[in-house]
């Protein structure tokens, strides 16, 4: 035991040594030092590899950490929402009750962490984050080669959830040892989830619960981005019910407003200006670059720095579009949209293609648009009305005439990251509350069925996506020609198709399974057979719950409908995947009864519809917007 | 408790009640100890099944109504596993092939072989061929149908087939050309009067004749729709009276309400309304085509003559998309929508006129 230990200090120190020797070796030429010397020139070679390390660091050191806020004056968040958190601090570690859990939200980079940071920096709160660990697999090898257990050197192989709640627990008993001197309590902050929560969150609710039961435990703060995946949104991982079982807080942050961004990029290059001697970006460069990055500082800093590499002077021109694209923004700046993807796609549709094309060469941010979002685009349908008809039709199409649109509906369905079939549902669920009247519903509506037509050989699929939901969107669009006087805000929600298939198809299995002795087609079956039958035997059987009396019989209550809200930040997986789902089913044909099909899938005349015609109603349209 | 639909079905061909010549050709058919594959075809309740058990029946004794409930497994050339329940007794298979949908060759060529390739054991006094019933023939595949063609002459010598359908519309002529075609005609009215009055008699009833017209005139000439119409009759209300209400089914009712709630109001709130029936609909197993034909038989009675003509072609237009496409709710509804914006203008020009 004793020599074991020996030689594991001596290992230990062995290992130190050659580490430093090797770094520095490898950064001189010394390769073939003796060992006699070696002792004087690790000194020597020591200094100057720190001296190297620090040059090092200083050229890849983000600008990002290296010019992390570190008072409140420094963020870049509105002051009213500092507060907001500031107060929550100071609730909680007073122990008032209900202040356990926070939940900041927000789009990436709108200084969630760093405000959280900076305050509890402020209040002298220790700030013990969760960071997942890289834990290796137990290998079983490495016994092998040394021949030798030392205890304890072994990784025993933890499961991720067992290690976050031993972490929730240390830091609710224990101070940290680490940062001594500092009196106030600890403060949790859980950016960073364990994987396996998206895919199960409620065993994170489980946990949570059970951590709310101890007294004097610590509060937690989860910091969830806004995300276009339904797995990693808050909620998902935090549902509203379970918000409110654990009373969590909720701050909500928004995208940093383009003034609060100038100030922290200027505070930035001014301390960069004081370090170094390179010539410092003009304050307009500043200023087109805080529009362009969609309210995102982290990444407004990077492509700051980034775009300083090179030299400073051509710098406007890196973060603005091309000149022709610059008009386009004056003309929507003055329509008061401040947001930069809106700016991004206005004006007339081909206005709209020649900018996606200058898309900003350093520091654009990602112009997906939530659901939400592209359907108001859609079914809102923003004209610009002061620009009047630009292209006029001939006499006999006045009445097709429409003002150009705001948006090009291509970007719209692009950006939304959703399967056209999908998307159009969306649409079909939502759009009659737009409309005003009969005839352009008729209008739109059969708009839908074109587009439907268009995707449904799955073999085309691939490629006539794009062109049904183009036609679909137009469609809608073009019927649409009264929206425009707006007329207040609507819910939207989630089809309900998908849910009433599903049904239809489990119902006719449950039928076709109660009767399978009987040789009739599925036609037959539910439509007379199944409620005749029920009526037959309504009155002998009470309460009977058999398939045949529940698709027989109509009940006189209206089903409810089982619509669910969409929320503004509601992502789309669910529906994509009923949509895979649906697809699967198609090409699978249905492998037992459970997946039996609508029958209308397996049609055996397939001819398309005449494309022709959908070209046209596409030709028309562009020649109005 | 059985259905009086199935207790007084007609087991022998000597029994059954109407196309009694073409009873006899089958008997004569019989008799000759062989036949060629068939083509059974005819609307639906018009007595298909019927013919064919009572057929076998016929040709292998009363065992054939021994049936047992088999599951059979297939497995694609995709490796995809396949489940399909079949009907056999030891004479005959009987299969919908459509229950798989989209593979369908595979069940029909697989199922065939398997059941064809083993001779009949007990050769003894039966025939030499075992029978292969295929329902829903026109629900089937271009390639499940081709499939069919080769296999029929393959294993002519061990099996026959027996297809049936509603229309021979959708069968490729090679099958119909390869098969005997059986036209059974959906019974007339007073067909089905007598039919009923009958099977009341047996059941110790008595029918007023006016109230089996009426049933029989309710039931679109489809035989098993007056049987269990009557039945359903006899419980709501015995002794019968000859104008008592003819029960019908749920869903028809449902629909004509639908119908009448287009014609009352067009808008597009009224719209929203119509769609959470159609899902209703929908959601209780209704097919989107008989949702079309129900709406429109109920909207043209509200419309004039040229009016009536548009409706009909946009409700032809939208059925055609309909199997075009693969969203019922889509094509029921511009169908509806388009309707309704017809409606509106006939309904605006005839106030105009008027004043």
């Amino acid at each position: 035991m004793n020599s074991k230990s020996t030689r594991q200090q001596k290992g230990s120190s062995w290992v130190m040594s050659t580490f430093d020797d090797v770094e520095v070796f490898a950064s001189t030429s010394h390769t073939e030092s003796r060992v006699k010397k070696r002792q004087r020139q690790t000194v020597d070679l020591a200094r100057l590899g720190k001296k190297r390390h620090q040059q090092f660091q200083c050229g890849t050191d983000l600008w990002v950490d290296r010019y992390a806020p570190l008072s409140r004056e420094d963020l870049a968040v509105h002051k009213k929402k500092v507060q907001e958190v500031e107060s929550w601090l100071v609730e909680s570690m007073s122990g008032m009750k209900d202040r356990k859990f926070l939940l900041l939200t927000g789009p990436s980079g709108c200084g969630k962490s760093a405000t959280l940071k900076v305050l509890s920096r402020e209040a002298k709160l220790n700030l013990i984050e969760w960071i997942n660990p890289t834990t290796a697999p137990y290998k079983s090898h490495f016994m092998d080669q040394e021949n030798t257990w030392i205890p304890g050197d072994t990784v025993r192989p933890v499961s991720q959830t067992t290690q976050f709640w031993e972490f929730l627990m240390r830091t609710s008993k224990y101070s940290s040892v680490c940062v001594q001197g500092r009196g106030g309590g600890n403060l949790v902050c859980v950016e960073d989830l364990p994987n396996v929560f998206t895919r199960d969150p409620s065993s994170l609710h489980n946990m949570l619960r059970e951590y709310t039961k101890r007294s004097n435990s610590s509060p937690v703060v989860f910091i969830v981005t806004d995300s276009t995946q339904q797995s990693s949104s808050a909620k998902h991982l935090l549902p509203p019910d379970l918000q409110q079982e654990l009373s969590f807080v909720n701050i909500v942050f928004n995208p940093i407003a383009s003034g609060l961004m100038v100030k922290a990029l200027s505070r930035v290059v001014s301390l960069e200006g004081s370090r170094t001697t390179t010539p410092l970006p003009t304050k307009d460069a500043l200023t087109s670059l805080a529009n362009t990055s969609g309210g995102d500082v982290r990444s407004a800093i990077n492509a700051l720095q980034f775009a300083t590499k090179k030299d400073v002077y051509g710098l406007e021109e890196l973060f603005t579009e091309s000149s022709t694209s610059r008009q386009g923004k004056k003309s929507v700046s003055r329509s008061k949209s401040n947001s930069r993807t809106l700016s991004n796609k206005s004006g007339s549709s081909q206005s709209g293609v020649d900018r996606t094309e200058n898309q900003v060469a350093i520091g654009g941010k990602d112009g997906s648009l939530f659901l939400f979002r592209a359907l108001g685009k859609v079914l809102y349908c923003k004209r610009n009305k002061e620009k009047g008809i630009t292209e006029p039709l001939p006499k006999h199409l006045h009445t097709q005439e429409r003002p150009p649109l705001q948006e090009n509906p291509e970007n719209i369905y692009d950006k939304t990251s959703m399967g056209a079939a999908s998307f159009s549902l969306f649409l079909h669920q939502n759009c009659l509350a737009f409309f005003s009247d009969i005839e352009s519903v008729a209008e739109a509506v059969t708009h839908l069925t074109h587009g439907d037509v268009l995707m449904a050989e799955w073999l085309d699929r691939q490629v006539l996506e794009d062109y049904a939901a183009s036609v679909t969107v137009r469609g809608m669009m073009h019927a649409n020609e009264n929206m425009s006087s707006g007329g207040g805000w609507r819910p939207f929600l989630r089809p309900q198709w998908y849910s009433v298939i599903k049904e239809s198809q489990q119902n006719t299995c449950l039928l076709k399974s109660e009767h399978r002795m009987e040789p009739l087609t599925s036609e037959e079956l539910t439509t007379v057979l199944a409620p005749m039958k029920a009526k037959i035997l309504q009155g002998k059987k009470k309460g009977n719950t058999s398939p045949t009396f529940r698709i027989g019989l109509f009940s006189e209550v209206q089903r409810q409908t089982r619509c669910e809200r969409l929320d503004e930040l509601d992502v789309n997986t669910s529906i994509v995947e009923e949509e895979e789902q649906e697809r699967l089913g198609a090409a699978g044909g249905g492998s037992n009864l459970h997946t039996l099909s609508t029958p209308q899938q397996f049609n055996t005349q397939d001819s398309l519809s005449d494309p022709e015609e959908d070209f046209r109603i596409d030709d028309s349209d562009e020649e109005n917007t | 408790m059985s259905l009086w639909v199935d207790k007084h079905r007609p087991k022998e061909l000597g029994k059954l009640d109407y196309h009694l010549e073409q009873a006899g050709h089958l008997k004569k058919l019989v008799e000759c100890g062989d036949f060629p594959h068939l083509l059974v075809y005819g609307p639906p309740g018009a007595g298909k099944k019927t013919r064919i058990m009572c057929l076998l029946r016929e040709l292998y004794g009363p065992g054939v109504e021994r049936l047992r409930i088999e599951h059979q497994n297939f497995q694609t050339p995709s490796k995809k596993k396949l489940e399909i329940i079949t009907l056999a007794s030891n004479y005959h298979l009987e299969v919908n092939p459509s229950d798989v949908g989209f593979y369908d060759r595979v069940v029909v060529q697989e199922l065939i072989k398997t059941c064809a390739s083993t001779q009949q054991l007990d050769t003894t006094g039966q025939r030499h061929f075992k029978v292969v019933v295929l329902t829903e023939v026109d629900k089937l595949t271009k390639d499940a149908q081709h499939a069919l063609r080769r296999t029929m002459e393959k294993y002519m010598a061990t099996c026959r087939l027996v297809l049936c359908a509603n229309s021979t519309s959708k069968v490729i002529p090679a099958i119909r050309s390869r098969c005997l075609g059986l036209r059974v005609p959906a019974p007339t009215v007073e067909t089905i009067a007598q039919i009923l009055q009958c099977v009341c008699k047996k059941e110790g009833l008595s029918l007023p004749s006016e109230l089996a017209t009426r049933i029989a005139e309710k039931s679109n000439r489809n035989l098993r729709r007056a049987i269990l119409m009557c039945e359903a009759c006899k419980v709501h209300q015995y002794p019968f009276s000859s104008n008592q209400e003819i029960i019908t089914p749920d869903w028809e009712v449902f629909l004509q309400d639908t119908a009448s709630k287009v014609v009352e109001e067009q808008s597009p709130k009224r719209l929203l309304e119509v769609r959470e029936r159609i899902y209703e609909l929908l959601t209780h197993c209704i097919p989107p085509e008989v949702i079309f034909k129900g709406l429109l038989r109920e909207m043209v009675k509200f419309c004039d003559g040229e009016v009536k003509c548009e409706v009909t072609r946009l409700a032809a237009y939208h059925e055609h998309r309909l199997h075009l496409g693969s969203k019922a709710i889509y094509h029921i509804e511009a169908f509806i929508a388009s309707f309704m914006a017809l409606y509106k203008k006939f309904l605006e020009e005839n106030m105009s006129k008027m004043f």
